[in-house]
């Protein structure tokens, strides 16, 4: 899974978000280093829907622009899941060799 | 609403537009949203460059994915990198570096090398570079370099007259149309193909190898040039095609979609470089070639179309009527007839003064590329058609199917042969010189066993796939594979005596008769498709045919390889010296008995005035001339000179003389005297030079030179330039060309041990 995506299906994880609100919070995530363009967004919305990760939510009207909400499917919650699981194993594989190092000695000599 | 506002949703909604309409029905409003968003929270009133451009590659990437899905554009994408990587690589480091690094300042070289036709190569290596790295926006841009690179190099050529140094058109070509096919997906994609490194190392290894074998990269400099010419010459790429193609078709028939469709996509630039490559010679040949393909493919499409609305319509349709276009067997026989004897009328010129038996039987096999095509498109057509409706029906069994495909395309095997009969029977009647010996039976077998195995190929593909698969894809191949190598003989020999198409060629002249070697391979080849065929058929599951038909076909092609490679990898053998007939008194000049009996007084006149006019000019010649063909005599007897390339009967006194002179060079040499490239120029100045000696004119033969290696003399930037500078201008001059060339060829000759 490429970042973008990983991101944009963990903006999603807690409820429904429209498309501005994906963009921040992708760039909030990552802190500030995934930053959304909407075309590119729109690409992988398309085809997350089409793998069956994400779909529509319901639309609304505010100050006279279409929002489009989409939410994940349980498809979706588990692809996530699994990624962040393989990333959580591999982080703590990482840490685990890390603990094994030796303590660092005061001094030489 | 505010008016900047609404100038911003208006230019968005502009650029949308190269969304395709069914989606911006769908998405428009949604998107125009988030985009105005953004701008509210950017504080902008205006759009960004980035962002339309990001919208519009977006929006053309949405229309292409029906076509060609994602996942398709990134094995493409791929595919064409790591071409593009291995190529740059190659190019690089033999027309380039390697030159500099040994100071090899190549005086027979038309001009030097312009440094500026490196870029494009050298950009793609770094975009490679960044790729790797992962600094995917740099690669990019390297890339989108590599493209501006290719036009300023196409700019450059188009302004100016020292051509000869800069990279050729095919080149530009297809470099432009490799990176725009890399550009088509994420260079994420190019990092993950591993093999990039692997392929390019792979590539110049396997190149490096045969250069050293060939004499090694030391006395010689290959420029671009060479390579488009030699390694990638139309007729590798085209045999590089069948096997892309029929890969794309099998993937098809695995139902594994995304990988033939970025297969078939990958194959696109190389068949940029064939079709560069192939039409190259002639820019005029090539649009008219464009413009009657284009009208032909509107006629077929239009007569489809019409077709398909007649049945809609319920306008009624004679049931005969139905029936012939339903067959195209019936109807595509009579076509089939008359081609292959035109075929034959127009493709050689020489054919109403074929000398003998065997060469009338070989000609008449000029058709055979035109009937394997009809045989494998109508057999494919057919078989692919029986086996729509034998999935609804019951299976059928092999015997029924056999008989039922028989019953479809008779016809087309029956025109075929009509074919070859009627163009034999014409070709006797008019060869107004009586025949020697008798026909070569094999020939005809060849030929015959060669047109089963279309119709076995065909019968295989329909089996496989869909009519509107199959019937393309048998046209294409069959078109590459048979055809191809028949009109681009001469770069691919092996390949053409292989397929079968070397057969026409198998004894064009008085001085050969057919090879065994390629006569067998064919014949071989034809067997073993014929019997995958079977085996495919009458084996219980159809996999273990097809794998064990695979083994059968490729160990056919090694077989025919060392078969062909065997006979000098041409398509005839010498005919036995004993049967010259020799005439004449101080001059002796022996022919073969056809010769003899329609030309022999003519020749031997042209002989004679020739050798008088040389002794005038100080040139002492062996006083017995023997009629012979350059390929397989040793050229060793100093007393005698041959007589190659002779023209046919009734050829003039002047073409006698050039033939005579070109021989005599041919009869110098120490056989492999014109290997090295400023060799072949010294040549080329020396035929020029015992023409002129020998009293025939060098116009003809200075029209028809086309040096590929010229020495520099500070001026030659053109063919025309180095055309000129072929011409030994006087006698006087043409004596010291010629002895500077003997004292050379001898020196080269002696420090070689005896044979």
């Amino acid at each position: 899974m490429r970042e973008p995506t990983f991101f944009v299906l963990a903006a999603l994880a807690d409820r429904r978000k429209h498309g501005y609100a994906l963009i921040t919070d992708a760039e909030q995530l990552s802190e500030g280093r995934v930053h959304l363009k909407v075309g590119t967004l729109y690409a992988a919305l398309d085809r997350l829907k089409q793998q069956g990760l994400v779909t529509g939510a319901g639309e609304e009207v505010v100050d006279g622009r279409l929002r489009r909400y989409y939410e994940l499917t349980d498809d979706g919650a588990s692809a996530l899941r699994a990624e962040v699981a393989r990333m959580q194993a591999n982080a703590e594989q990482a840490l685990s060799r890390l603990r094994l190092r030796p303590a660092p000695m005061a001094a030489h000599g | 609403m505010s008016t900047p506002s609404a100038g911003l949703e208006a230019a968005y909604r502009a650029t949308l537009r190269w969304y395709p309409r069914g989606w911006r029905v769908d998405n428009e409003d949604a998107v125009v949203g988030t985009l105005l968003d953004v701008a509210d929270a950017e504080q902008r009133t205006r759009p960004q460059t980035a962002e339309l451009l990001n919208l519009a590659v977006c929006g053309l990437l949405r229309r292409i994915d029906p076509v060609l899905p994602a996942q398709a554009r990134e094995v493409a994408s791929a595919v064409a990198f790591a071409c593009g990587a291995a190529l740059s690589l190659t190019i690089l480091l033999v027309s380039y570096l390697g030159p500099l690094a040994r100071q090899i300042v190549p005086p027979w070289w038309v001009g030097p090398s312009d440094p500026a036709g490196a870029l494009p190569y050298a950009l793609w290596l770094i975009a490679c570079v960044f790729a790797m790295a992962g600094h995917r926006r740099t690669a990019r841009w390297s890339m989108v370099a590599v493209l501006a690179s290719v036009a300023a190099l196409a700019v450059l050529r188009s302004t100016t007259q020292v051509t000869y140094s800069l990279p050729s058109w095919i080149a530009l070509a297809f470099m432009l149309s490799l990176a725009v096919m890399a550009l088509i997906a994420s260079p994420l994609v190019w990092r993950g193909t591993l093999g990039v490194a692997s392929i390019a190392a792979l590539a110049f290894a396997v190149f490096a190898g045969g250069a050293a074998v060939a004499g090694g990269f030391g006395g010689r400099y290959h420029p671009e040039r060479w390579v488009f010419e030699t390694v990638l010459s139309p007729s590798n790429v085209g045999v590089a095609l069948v096997f892309a193609l029929a890969t794309v078709g099998i993937l098809a028939a695995l139902r594994l979609r995304v990988a033939a469709a970025g297969l078939a996509a990958a194959t696109l630039p190389w068949a940029v470089l064939w079709f560069a490559g192939y039409f190259a010679e002639d820019v005029v040949g090539s649009l008219v070639s464009a413009a009657v393909l284009a009208g032909l493919t509107v006629v077929a499409a239009s007569a489809v179309a019409l077709w398909a609305w007649l049945l809609r319509s319920g306008i009624a349709v004679p049931r005969r009527l139905a029936h012939m276009v339903s067959a195209p067997a019936v109807w595509t026989a009579p076509i089939l007839i008359a081609l292959m004897v035109w075929g034959t009328r127009t493709a050689n010129a020489t054919w109403t003064t074929l000398p003998y038996w065997n060469a009338v039987v070989s000609v008449a096999c000029y058709g055979l590329p035109i009937a394997v095509l009809t045989a494998a498109v109508v057999t494919a057509w057919e078989s692919s058609r029986m086996r729509r409706y034998a999935s609804t029906d019951q299976p059928v069994p092999a015997t029924a199917y056999l008989a039922r495909l028989s019953r479809r395309v008779w016809p087309t095997l029956v025109g075929s042969i009509a074919g070859y009969l009627v163009t034999l029977a014409l070709l006797v009647q008019n060869s107004g010189v009586p025949k020697a010996g008798t026909p070569n039976l094999l020939v005809p077998a060849a030929s015959l066993a060669v047109l089963l195995s279309a119709f076995a190929f065909g019968a295989l593909l329909g089996r496989l796939c869909h009519t509107a698969i199959a019937v393309p894809t048998a046209l294409v191949a069959s078109y590459l594979w048979f055809a191809l190598p028949s009109a681009q003989g001469a770069s691919n020999p092996a390949w053409l005596n292989i397929t079968g198409f070397g057969l026409p060629q198998s004894s064009f002249d008085f001085s050969f008769v057919p090879a065994t070697g390629a006569l067998l391979a064919p014949i071989l080849l034809s067997v073993a498709v014929v019997a995958t065929f079977a085996l495919v058929l009458f084996l219980r599951r159809a996999v273990v045919g097809y794998a064990a038909g695979a083994v059968l076909v490729t160990a056919a092609v090694l077989v025919g390889n060392v078969l062909v490679a065997g006979i000098g990898q041409a398509p005839y053998a010498p005919r036995p010296v004993a049967e010259l007939v020799c005439s004449g008194d101080a001059t002796a000049v022996c022919l073969w008995p056809e010769q003899d009996a329609v030309d022999g007084a003519r020749i031997l006149n042209a002989v004679v005035e020739a050798r008088v006019q040389a002794s005038k000019n100080g040139l002492t010649l062996p006083d017995r001339v023997e009629a012979s063909s350059s390929a397989f005599t040793a050229h060793q007897n100093a007393d005698v000179s041959y007589l190659t390339s002779l023209p046919g009967p009734g050829a003039s006194t002047q073409q006698i003389k050039t033939a005579y002179a070109t021989s005599l060079l041919e009869s110098i040499s120490c056989g492999d005297a014109t290997q090295t490239a400023d060799a072949a120029w010294q040549a080329l100045r020396a035929q020029s030079a015992l023409t002129m000696l020998v009293g025939a004119g060098t116009t003809a033969l200075l029209q028809k030179s086309t040096p590929l290696f010229a020495p520099d003399d500070g001026a030659l930037t053109s063919l025309f330039a180095a055309r000129q500078a072929l011409d030994v201008g006087s006698i006087d001059n043409a004596r010291k060309v010629l002895n500077s060339w003997r004292s050379e060829t001898k020196k080269l000759c002696n420090s070689r041990p005896a044979a």
